[in-house]
């Protein structure tokens, strides 16, 4: 059962809680608290979604008058 | 303004995997961070790594059993509804997940509501919602997706881990919900449409209109099916699902092992986490080559030249020294990890046409989830008797060559609608 678990763990993306523990060793010399890539990550995530929103729908209708 | 003018012309299908990526990229990073809580529910809940291990086991069944079944949907429906209905589901089930009070909750809502919502924007569903709007670029679309799942892993793991020590695990799975219902849903409802006909355009943006430059001749290949069954009577099917199964198992392995394996080999952990940056990054990269090349030539090919390449990454394992091994497997490794992903995906799509090409993905990724989840037990089973991994990882290599020999024998000239006589006319002139 455990190693079933530590499949669904990684399946989709091969981290498990030790391999975290070694990233963040490495991380945290260059990142701190991550508030800097929490506060990155998000602003972008949602501003490129916004832009991409806005682009594709002016996108679509230019292709279908087209 | 010629960046207006140039984006203006951009066909709208690409933007539609822009948004896809960034979806996938949300689903990967959040189903990737469970392994950020289980110490957290552990200590609130007081229970153990078991009972976590079993609500997470429910999800890993529910979410493989899942995927023909979205599929058909898709198939039948089309990929706005299933995507949308996933997305917001998904929001709605990190949600409800911030409100367990107990790992039975975490169970129902982990294993059961997550699991099957996830299924609707995994992957499987995503690529197969684009492949009805590319033909020539299909296997470049489905990588680009697939890079978005890379990127996610490597960023929101980090990112979850990093919130969970500030706002606390219910706050981080809050977070999470949100960036599904205020960007994932919006995407999906403003850019995904189910495929380029319904807005009066072409797969690729090509036209219709005979004579006219770029012109589009529709062609069907000699397998297209018109229900999933009637695929299971040909060979094709099998040896590309074989294949897939191999991939699936090896990566699997590696992914739930290589922790142990590199403590075994008495690899450190700073060196364990920058060859796993490593191979994450080669991966992002190399999907997006493997992709334009699947554009340009045979995917039979590719595809088994992918696995032919895992397994020289897995063979460096055994016969290296540790150290240099696992570098060798980060570079070779990492350059076919999710490669045969879209390669399958657009083969499949290639062989037997898009009308059933959902359910028969769904089956595949169904094959391919369960047969990894077998393996994985029986390499820890094997490494718990005997102490190495080196015949799993050989019996690895001898299974990925045989996957590489399998995709290299699909006759895919012969039945992939990519070579059935001229597809493409350009001004007149034919080229196949």
């Amino acid at each position: 059962m455990l190693q079933l678990v530590k499949f669904q763990l990684h399946h989709d993306g091969p981290v498990d809680p030790v391999l975290l523990g070694w990233i963040r060793e490495v991380l945290d010399g260059f990142l701190g608290s991550g508030v800097a890539l929490i506060l990155g990550v998000g602003v972008i995530t949602v501003l490129s979604a916004a832009l991409l929103i806005f682009v594709g729908r002016r996108v679509r209708y230019s292709n279908h008058s087209q | 303004m010629p960046i207006n003018k140039k984006l203006s012309n951009m066909y709208y299908g690409w933007f539609i995997v822009i948004g896809l990526a960034l979806v996938t990229f949300l689903d990967f990073g959040a189903r990737a961070s469970f392994g950020v809580y289980v110490h957290e529910w552990e200590k609130e809940f007081e229970t153990s790594v078991g009972s976590i291990s079993a609500a997470a086991s429910i999800g890993l069944v529910i979410g493989g059993l899942s995927s023909p079944i979205y599929g058909g949907l898709i198939d039948r429906f089309g990929g706005r509804v299933v995507l949308l209905s996933g997305a917001t589901l998904t929001g709605i089930g990190y949600i409800l997940l911030s409100f367990i009070p107990s790992v039975l909750f975490l169970a129902v809502v982990w294993g059961c509501v997550i699991a099957l919502a996830t299924g609707g924007i995994s992957v499987g569903m995503t690529t197969v919602t684009v492949a009805r709007w590319f033909s020539r670029y299909r296997g470049m679309a489905m990588s680009f997706i697939l890079s978005g799942a890379a990127l996610g892993g490597l960023l929101l793991v980090p990112f979850s881990s990093y919130l969970v020590e500030i706002v606390g695990w219910r706050m981080t799975v809050t977070v999470f919900a949100l960036g599904f219902l205020i960007v994932g849903v919006p995407v999906v409802w403003s850019l995904v449409r189910n495929s380029p006909e319904e807005i009066g355009l072409e797969k690729d943006g090509l036209s219709t209109h005979p004579g006219q430059e770029g012109t589009v001749v529709e062609t069907t290949s000699p397998l297209e099916v018109s229900h999933w069954r009637e695929a299971l009577k040909s060979l094709p099917i099998w040896k590309i699902s074989m294949a897939y199964v191999v991939c699936g198992v090896s990566t699997s392995i590696i992914s739930v092992h290589y922790v142990r394996w590199a403590i075994s080999e008495g690899i450190s952990s700073t060196q364990g986490a920058m060859a796993f940056g490593l191979l994450a990054g080669v991966n992002g990269t190399a999907l997006l080559f493997v992709g334009w090349l699947s554009d340009r030539m045979e995917r039979r090919l590719l595809l088994g030249t992918v696995y032919g390449i895992r397994a020289l990454g897995f063979l460096c394992l055994v016969i290296l020294p540790p150290t240099w091994g696992l570098w060798a497997f980060a570079v070779i490794g990492g350059g076919s990890w999710l490669s045969s992903v879209p390669l399958t995906t657009s083969l499949t799509a290639d062989i037997y046409g898009l009308k059933q090409v959902g359910t028969l993905t769904g089956l595949a990724n169904c094959a391919h989830a369960l047969g990894g989840a077998a393996c994985v037990w029986i390499a820890g089973t094997l490494f718990d008797e005997i102490g190495t991994y080196d015949f799993t990882f050989m019996g690895v290599v001898v299974a990925l060559i045989a996957a590489m020999l399998i995709s290299w024998s699909v006759q895919e000239k012969k039945l992939s609608v990519r070579y059935q006589t001229s597809q493409l006319e350009t001004g007149g002139a034919t080229a196949s």
